[in-house]
């Protein structure tokens, strides 16, 4: 029991940020995100047990939020909500530069596709490869490849296309 | 790999550690600085993805966990002690059954095997005094009463025959004791009037309210005394 309690701590030290950023990227909700890793982490310590390989954990939990996800949709059948700006930005008086910068790419991020968004967090913050995001997706590696570099040139013409609006207000 | 591939290639891994990537970008100055840039562009796409993450999250599902993992204690410890109880419940259904359950069908087999049982318990002789009141108070749970007394006492207890609580009377006969049972009324129990076995007899006879079985001596006259109990039973109820 103790040492059951000891894992499930150090899972929940190691993996929470990773996975409520993951969760805030597939809801884009930050309660929803929040009540998804609650229950995600009640799950993981009832199933702790089956966790043999400690260091497939982040994958494991993913899987179970992603299942979680899809069981809160068929719970209550709402449309997902609309990327909600006043989630992410809370004091814009007080945002510094580099905190716009982060405000504008995010809702670049949020705009993408939600196909293109979810290999991309995985790869970026989950840092897993194209294999491993092809199997959590349940997709084969060369659609998940594709994906990302869709994701990528998206955000990259979105960033050349604001350059160029600056350039001509500049210019 | 040509451009198209290379950007491909580049645009859905820039952090790709592939050899064939690794020499590519190696061989062409272009190549590199357009990884770097994709690398550097990842950085920022990084940051911008690491939204804030709420304050104490951790500890909430720590705490919450362990609150859960109490309840799930609790729920266990009060379904074994449910568990314990509905053990104790059997136990004691299966002593009760097998104690105060009927084993014998007629009062024939019961009666001889319960004068058995406890024969050698009684002298053949006796003469207890007492009163009539007190005799018939002995009798009081079983609402019966006797207008006179039937003889020369040795014994008088309240008995459990067959699960019945009854009246066991041991009274002084011509040859040995004669012994009689005052039972309830008696749903399982088969009333046989006359039975015997190897050494003693008995007479038995059913009451609208309840029973009496007199049994003694093969040479007891067996049917005075039921004559002289049927004159002088009296049945409240």
């Amino acid at each position: 029991m103790a040492s059951k309690q000891v894992r499930y701590e150090a899972l929940v030290n190691a993996l929470h940020a990773d996975l409520y950023r993951y969760a805030y990227w597939l809801v884009h909700d930050k309660h929803v995100a929040e009540d998804l890793v609650q229950e995600t982490f009640l799950r993981a310590w009832r199933a702790l047990d089956s966790l043999k390989d400690q260091k497939a954990a982040k994958s494991w939990l993913i899987t179970i939020l992603r299942r979680e996800n899809a069981r809160r949709f068929e719970r209550k059948q709402f449309e997902m909500s609309e990327y909600d700006e006043g989630a992410t930005v809370d004091n814009w008086s007080t945002s510094t530069e580099q905190q716009l910068e982060d405000h504008w790419l995010r809702e670049k991020i949020a705009k993408l596709p939600a196909e293109y968004r979810e290999p991309l967090v995985l790869q970026v913050i989950g840092g897993f490869s194209g294999e491993e995001i092809a199997g959590m997706l349940d997709l084969n590696k060369n659609t998940v490849m594709t994906r990302l570099f869709r994701a990528r040139n998206q955000l990259r013409d979105a960033v050349e296309q604001d350059k160029a609006i600056k350039g001509r207000y500049n210019g | 790999m040509d451009d198209l591939e290379f950007r491909k290639r580049l645009y859905s891994d820039p952090a790709s550690q592939d050899q064939d990537m690794i020499d590519a970008i190696k061989q062409d100055s272009k190549r590199a600085s357009l990884a770097d840039e994709l690398n550097a562009f990842d950085d920022e796409i990084l940051t911008a993805m690491k939204v804030e993450v709420p304050e104490n999250l951790a500890s909430q599902l720590i705490l919450r966990q362990s609150l859960h993992a109490h309840q799930q204690t609790k729920k266990k410890s009060r379904i074994h002690l449910a568990m314990a109880a509905s053990v104790a419940f059997a136990v004691g259904i299966t002593v009760n059954f097998l104690t105060a359950s009927p084993v014998y069908l007629n009062v024939a087999d019961y009666s001889l095997a319960h004068y058995h049982h406890e024969a050698a318990n009684f002298e053949k002789t006796g003469d207890v005094q007492y009163s009539l009141a007190n005799f018939n108070s002995e009798m009081n749970d079983l609402n019966v009463s006797f207008s006179d007394k039937l003889g020369k006492l040795i014994s008088i207890d309240d008995c459990y025959f067959d699960g019945m609580d009854s009246m066991h009377l041991v009274f002084e006969g011509k040859y040995d004791n004669v012994t009689v049972f005052i039972v309830p009324k008696s749903e399982h129990l088969k009333f046989t009037q006359q039975f015997n076995d190897e050494t003693v007899q008995g007479v038995a006879r059913q009451y609208q309210q309840g029973g009496v079985i007199i049994m003694g001596d093969k040479k007891e006259t067996l049917e005075l005394w039921q004559k002289k109990i049927d004159e002088t039973i009296e049945w409240s109820i």
